[in-house]
C-alpha cells in the first residue's frame, strides 16, 4: 500500500497543473497498440511474445526539450502448457497449465525530446510509478490467482513522425521493470508501442 | 479530431479484449495430483490389500446416504475398471496383493466424488480406521468413516481419490497414517469409451509420477 502512495503521489508530482499550463508549449493525447516480451523471471513464467495490449498517454511541453506526462497500459500475456509433471516438495501435479498475465502499468514520465525538421522527434527518458498485475495459473478445473501491486521504473525510447498538423505516428520501446514483492517476483517486460499522437 | 481518438481507441480496445486461450478438449482438463509422507519407507513395504468396492461421497453424510445404514458405492462395472488399473499399476511396481486379513502392509482405499469444489481436509491421518473392518454390522465390508465432507457443487467434475494407509504404523489410539496419497481429477463427460480410457490413464500417471513406490 505504501508504494502504491509514493507511487501515486509521484505521478500527481509529475502530473501537469495550471502553474505548468502557463508554461506549455504543446499536449499531446497518445493512444498505442502494445505488444510485449517477457524477460527474466516473467519470460521462464511466459515465454510467449504478446500481441495483445494497449496504451494511453498524456503529456505536456514543459520546455524547449522537456516533455512530461502520465500514461497507462494493459498487456496481456498468455501461454498453455504441454501435460508436464510439476514436483514441489513431496508433491506432485500431473496436467495442461494455461498461464496468463495481466499487467497495467501506470506511469508519471519526464522525457527529453529533439526536432528534427523532416517532421520526426526524438524522445528519451524514464517512467516511474506502479503495476497491478493479475495473474492466473488453470489447471484442470482449478485457478491459482494473485493479484498484486509492484514498484515500477520504465525507460523509454521513442519517436514521432507528423503526420499533419494535429497528429503523429508515434512508435515506442518501453522497458517495464517491475520490482519483486512478497507475493510475486519481478515481471518485467519489453513493450514495443505503435500508435498515435494527437496534438491538442 | 476528438472522434478519431475516440475511434482510434475503441478499436485498440476491441482488439486488445477478447480473452485469450484456455482449455478446448475435456482431457485437457484432466489432473492428477499425488503426496507421499516423507516419514514412510516403502522400501519396507512389500503387499497390498484393497476393498472391491469403491465409495461414492455424493453428499455430506458420506457414511449413511441413503439410510441403509452403509455408504453408497459406485458400479461395479466402474468399479472394476480403477481397481484393475491399480492392481496392474501396483503389481508392476513389484507389490503382492493379499487378502485383508493377511496382515497387508498397506491398504490402498479408494472413493470417489463428483463435484467441482473438491475441498477434502486432509491431515495425513486416516481418522477412526479400524472401527469397521471386519464388523458384522457391516456386513463385514470396508467402512470409510474418515472422510471430511466435501463442498457440494452440481457441475459434473469427478475426482477418485486413492489413499495408501499403513496399519502396521498405527499409533496407539488407533490412528492409522495414510502414506500415500492419489488424486485423480476431470470432467466427467464424454463417451464412455474416451472416458474409461482418461481415468485408465490418470491412473497410470499418478504411478508414473511416484517412482518411490517401485520396489
Amino acid at each position: 500500500m505504501k508504494k502504491i502512495l509514493f507511487s501515486l503521489s509521484i505521478i500527481c508530482l509529475f502530473a501537469p497543473s495550471k502553474n505548468l499550463k502557463a508554461q506549455v508549449e504543446d499536449s499531446y493525447f497518445n493512444v498505442y497498440y502494445s505488444m510485449g516480451q517477457g524477460l527474466g523471471e516473467t519470460k521462464d513464467f511466459i515465454s510467449k511474445y504478446s500481441f495483445r495490449g494497449i496504451g494511453i498517454g498524456y503529456q505536456s511541453e514543459l520546455s524547449e526539450h522537456v516533455i512530461a506526462g502520465v500514461g497507462v497500459d494493459w498487456n496481456v500475456f498468455y501461454q498453455k502448457f504441454p501435460y508436464a509433471t510439476y514436483i514441489s516438495d513431496n508433491n506432485s501435479v500431473s496436467g495442461k497449465q494455461y498461464r496468463y498475465l495481466n499487467l497495467f502499468p501506470m506511469t508519471a514520465k519526464l522525457q527529453y525530446f529533439k526536432d528534427t525538421n523532416k517532421g520526426v522527434r526524438i524522445m528519451a527518458g524514464t517512467g516511474i510509478g506502479t503495476t497491478y498485475l493479475m495473474q492466473d495459473v488453470d489447471m484442470g478445473s482449478y485457478r491459482i490467482s494473485t493479484n498484486t501491486w509492484q514498484f515500477l521504473l520504465a525507460p523509454e525510447l521513442g519517436l514521432t513522425y507528423d503526420l499533419d498538423a494535429g497528429k503523429s505516428l508515434l512508435l515506442s520501446v518501453k522497458y517495464n521493470a517491475n520490482f519483486k514483492n512478497t507475493e510475486l517476483s519481478n515481471r518485467s517486460y519489453l513493450s514495443f508501442n505503435i500508435g498515435f499522437s494527437f496534438n491538442q | 479530431m476528438k472522434y478519431t481518438q475516440i475511434l482510434v481507441l475503441g478499436l485498440l480496445l476491441t482488439l486488445s479484449a477478447c480473452r485469450p486461450g484456455g482449455a478446448e478438449y475435456i482431457d485437457e482438463l484432466d489432473i492428477v495430483g499425488t503426496q507421499y509422507d516423507k516419514q514412510a519407507d516403502f522400501s519396507a513395504k512389500h503387499t497390498y490389500a484393497r476393498p472391491d468396492t469403491i465409495v461414492k461421497i455424493a453428499t455430506n453424510n458420506y457414511n449413511d446416504p441413503d439410510g441403509d445404514g452403509k455408504p453408497s458405492y459406485i458400479s461395479q462395472a466402474a468399479a472394476n475398471l480403477i481397481t484393475t488399473q491399480l492392481d496392474a499399476n501396483m503389481q508392476k511396481y513389484g507389490w503382492t496383493k493379499v487378502n485383508r486379513n493377511q496382515n497387508p502392509d498397506v491398504i490402498v482405499m479408494l472413493s470417489t466424488m463428483e463435484n467441482t469444489n473438491v475441498y477434502y481436509y486432509y491431515d495425513n491421518w486416516y481418522m477412526g480406521y479400524g472401527f469397521g473392518f471386519g464388523d458384522p454390522y457391516y456386513g463385514g465390508g470396508w467402512y470409510y468413516p474418515g472422510y471430511f465432507p466435501p463442498s457440494y457443487s452440481t457441475t459434473k467434475t469427478g475426482t477418485l481419490l486413492m489413499q495408501m494407509a499403513s496399519p502396521k504404523d498405527s499409533t496407539i489410539d488407533g490412528k492409522m497414517p495414510i502414506v500415500w496419497l492419489g488424486v485423480v481429477n476431470g470432467m466427467m463427460e464424454g463417451s464412455s469409451t474416451s472416458f474409461n480410457s482418461r481415468v485408465k490413464k490418470s491412473i497410470d500417471q499418478a504411478y508414473t509420477q511416484s517412482p518411490y513406490l517401485k520396489k
